[in-house]
């Protein structure tokens, strides 16, 4: 309704009806924020009210798109392996993930902190509050529809799945993949390890996976000769991805390599709108961020000499030395660099099969420009290994590119009785090989899969599989005990862990946050207490026999006061290891 | 020739054979406490095996010391201000080694060694508050508290070291003041030792009711804090009982017998901010509902309102 009225096609012809609903969702976040309604009740009533015409919408497509004969039997055998993994991956997904600390730190923290309070605003006690917020805007929407903190992870969860089978569908018909091999296709990429992980968190990831895979989609679409539209979608699909994560921006290489050759035929008027169309939207993001703080992109890539006073970011030596990959701790994954290499390609799993058979097949057939396609991703994987370095870390960084990987390869394939048998083949091995073999990623055999899918559908956790079942952490545990236990104004400040999304108070992550990096710097005890003082902390939270990492403790004074009627006088062990001290300064 | 294969293999076996001990370069980096003394607990050993330090170690100092090959569960450091600190797991391997005590280093929680003697009494808190102080009585043991100020909370334990094995004398004292029954131990490797919340008892009044039906006893167990109100409800949820304590709140380790007709699902308490606290089974030590911090009800909803 909304492409007609505003007729978008004229200006976007390849922006799906999907994508105009959610961004016309996003849009809708401002004027609810600013009017102070941006609450759960009024959100889940809107989205429940706009769905009705797209659900008769869809029915209608539905009966109509049913095919009037028995489809032939390998369809129908794509078909129900496709419906059989899909129900691995949705059953997955609505376990919700309560041990991983991302959506706990900021990603699901965002979009409930706001429907609580009914409007957008910076959340101070997180430097993620600022660039970019497009993927946490759209989640505002699927998360009022639950109904507890728990469930609502599990919603954002298995939202990020449905938008994974939205960006391979729309992707697959923006690039003309043939219809057959839609599910076989599918199925390959869901079943790729590392994306039934990663796109089953409620983060950022899939959200980016879908602008990625759309804009060069279009972007190569927009190549063909054929295609007389409007060129700017694959631009603001760019835009969009920009928009949601940072690390999209590696993936303006393959772009900008599809793009060149249409874009170097735009008139002035249209480069200057395919710019735009790239940079409104993260502008927007950077634009707020920069007012905050002084730099666009803060808390990554940041400009010091722009930074506004008490944003400039310390990161403690110990946290760095932690989260560099290739620091001596990681000794044991010094692995050599063909392995390394290998371990990049081998967790692409069944999508690089697609593409190095359709390229191949391409190749076998002479056609050189479609082979040629292949060309900007073997680019980008390059750059990527080093850019992301070590792989074993920093293959994830890379899934952005598994979809398009998959679909580009499956494009370059006619629908042939040779190149079905090629896809089955591929859709054998990426079943397989993961399943029960040996896997580069982080593993997810098929009895573990299985495992969770039973568990989820039976209620119960299978034991004998060998698997636990996720837990929570402590800390979690921690910041629900002290829901009950203390007012919302209560201010923790974690020493080294960093979740905070159960907690209704605020979490300080020490080492995260701008101000609370001094204690970590060398301080005399005065100079601590000043810093939290200045935070207003009522608790310090810490595991109770090991503070911090890599003996950061030292740096800590503070720690030499733990006692009763000290400076940290221990109040509560929460399941079995995680701290809470409630802090008084005036007890030095 | 059978005999030179031998003496070849013994000869090979002696020369890679472990030294008895090696040499650990221990480095004083604390800044104001030198460290007096050096204690070993090997794997499955009993005691504790001291080592000789000399004269302490100064802040800044550091001195070469003979530990034994191999792996030391714990090697527990005291300072002249009594503070303890520990290197857990150590593999004294190479020759020489190093172990740099820090504030990393300290004995921040879990187990609390105080060292009078190389015997262990290990004494667990089961209670539901932590022990602000400990007094012991024995042989080689010092008068007044022997913890210092940091409190061993629930589920910690207390491993405190005697010259023999004569009956000590522990006395535990709450956070509000009030001591345990004299806990009698002796040294022995094999028993821990449990402090309860019925050691504490004594120390509040006991309410009681005498009606007919299932009895069972709800006691306070929450340090500082008061409970208002009892409710006890059966399996369907149903309240089959209520206290509104308000006018005589059970204070800390009061106890309130009383009776429903059978035996309840769940017992729900109130404090004086308003705060709920639910069991659903009594402890298995007591045999009571004893309420502590961990009772405190909580859950995954939203903001209330929200």
């Amino acid at each position: 309704m909304l492409r007609r009225a505003l007729k978008i096609d004229r200006a976007f012809p390849l922006l799906t009806s999907e994508i105009i609903g959610m961004l016309a969702f996003v849009l809708l976040t401002i004027p609810l924020s600013i009017l102070g309604i941006l609450n759960r009740t009024v959100c889940s009533l809107l989205i429940l009210v706009s769905a009705i015409p797209g659900i008769l919408l869809l029915y209608g497509k539905l009966k109509s798109s049913l095919p009037r004969h028995f489809p032939p039997v390998i369809h129908v055998i794509f078909g129900l392996f496709f419906a059989f993994v899909l129900i691995i991956n949705l059953t997955y997904a609505s376990m919700p993930s309560i041990a991983f600390d991302d959506p706990l730190i900021t990603y699901a923290v965002q979009p409930d902190r706001w429907l609580n309070t009914g409007r957008i605003y910076w959340i101070e006690e997180t430097t993620f509050s600022g660039f970019p917020l497009l993927y946490e805007m759209t989640a505002v929407w699927p998360a009022s529809l639950s109904t507890d903190r728990l469930n609502q992870l599990s919603v954002l969860q298995v939202f990020q799945l449905s938008i994974l089978l939205v960006c391979l569908f729309r992707c697959a018909s923006i690039l003309k993949v043939q219809r057959g091999y839609w599910l076989p296709l599918s199925a390959i990429v869901l079943l790729t390890s590392a994306l039934y992980y990663w796109c089953s968190l409620a983060k950022t990831d899939t959200y980016a996976i879908l602008f990625c895979t759309l804009a060069i989609s279009s972007a190569v679409r927009q190549r063909d000769p054929g295609f007389t539209g409007s060129p700017l979608s694959s631009w603001l699909f760019m835009g969009l991805a920009l928009a949601t994560k940072q690390t999209s921006v590696i993936i303006l290489i393959p772009f900008f390599l599809y793009s060149a050759g249409t874009f170097l035929r735009f008139s002035w008027k249209v480069k200057v709108l395919a710019v735009a169309s790239l940079l409104t939207v993260p502008m927007a993001f950077g634009i707020r961020t920069m007012l905050k703080t002084g730099s666009p992109l803060y808390p990554v890539n940041t400009v010091d000499v722009l930074l506004k006073p008490g944003w400039e970011l310390n990161d403690p030596d110990e946290q760095t030395t932690l989260n560099t990959r290739s620091s001596s701790l990681y000794e044991s994954r010094d692995f050599s660099i063909a392995k390394h290499i290998g371990i990049f390609f081998g967790a692409m799993e069944g999508n690089i099969l697609l593409l190095i058979a359709g390229a191949a097949s391409a190749f076998l057939r002479r056609k050189w420009k479609d082979a040629c396609l292949a060309v900007p991703l073997f680019f980008y994987f390059a750059i990527a290994i080093a850019v992301f370095w070590p792989p074993w870390w920093g293959y994830k960084y890379s899934i952005l590119i598994y979809p398009i990987t998959a679909l580009l390869g499956i494009k370059l394939m006619p629908y042939s009785k040779t190149h079905i048998a090629i896809v089955s083949l591929i859709l054998a091995v990426s079943f397989y090989v993961p399943g029960f073999l040996v896997v580069a990623s982080e593993g997810r055999a098929f009895v573990y899969r299985k495992t969770v899918a039973q568990a989820v559908l039976s209620g119960s956790w299978d034991e004998s599989s060998g698997y636990r079942s996720m837990g929570s952490t402590p800390e979690n545990t921690t910041h629900m005990w002290a829901n009950s236990m203390f007012t919302t104004d209560t201010v923790i400040f974690s020493i080294h862990e960093e979740k905070r999304y159960f907690f209704d108070g605020t979490v300080i992550v020490g080492w995260r946050h701008p101000l609370g990096q001094k204690l970590y710097l060398d301080n005399s005890l005065a100079e601590e207490l000043s810093i939290l003082d200045s935070l207003n902390v009522d608790y310090v939270g810490f595991y109770r026999t090991q503070p911090s990492i890599l003996g950061q403790e030292n740096r800590l004074e503070i720690l030499g006061h733990i006692g009763i009627g000290c400076i940290l006088e221990p109040v509560v062990i929460v399941d079995g290891g995680y701290l809470l001290c409630r802090y008084d300064s005036s007890l030095l | 020739m059978i005999e030179v294969f031998f003496a070849s293999l013994f000869s090979f076996s002696l020369f890679f054979m472990y030294p008895e001990s090696t040499t650990v370069v221990v480095s004083n980096l604390l800044e104001s406490q030198s460290l007096e003394s050096i204690h070993l607990l090997l794997p499955g050993a009993k005691e504790l095996i001291p080592v000789d330090v000399g004269t302490p170690i100064p802040p800044g100092g550091s001195r070469e010391i003979s530990f034994p090959w191999g792996y030391i569960n714990r090697v527990i450091f005291e300072t002249t201000t009594g503070t303890i600190y520990f290197q857990g797991s150590y593999f004294a391997s190479s020759n020489p080694d190093s172990i740099r005590i820090t504030l990393a280093r300290r004995e921040f929680g879990g187990v609390f060694d105080r060292i009078y003697g190389t015997l262990p009494i290990a004494v667990r808190n089961r209670t539901g508050v932590n022990i602000a102080s400990v007094h012991a009585r024995g042989e080689s043991l010092p008068d007044g508290d022997i913890l210092g100020r940091n409190p061993i909370m629930p589920g910690e334990s207390l491993r405190l070291w005697v010259e023999s094995t004569e009956p000590c004398s522990l006395v535990f004292i709450d956070p509000d003041g009030f001591p345990s029954d004299t806990l009698i131990a002796t040294a022995d490797p094999d028993t821990l030792y449990q402090l309860t919340n019925e050691m504490f008892y004594h120390n509040g009044t006991h309410h009681s009711t005498a009606d007919p039906g299932h009895t069972f006893t709800v006691a306070n167990c929450i340090s500082s804090e008061t409970l208002v109100s009892v409710e006890a409800l059966d399996e369907g949820g149903y309240s089959i009982l209520f206290f509104d304590l308000t006018q005589t709140p059970l204070e800390t380790w009061d106890r309130l017998t009383t009776q429903t007709d059978y035996p309840p699902a769940l017992v729900i308490c109130t404090d004086s901010m308003g705060r709920e606290y639910s069991l659903d089974r009594p402890d298995s030590l007591s045999g009571f509902y004893d309420f502590d911090l961990l009772s405190l009800d909580f859950d995954f909803s939203f903001p209330e309102g929200h």
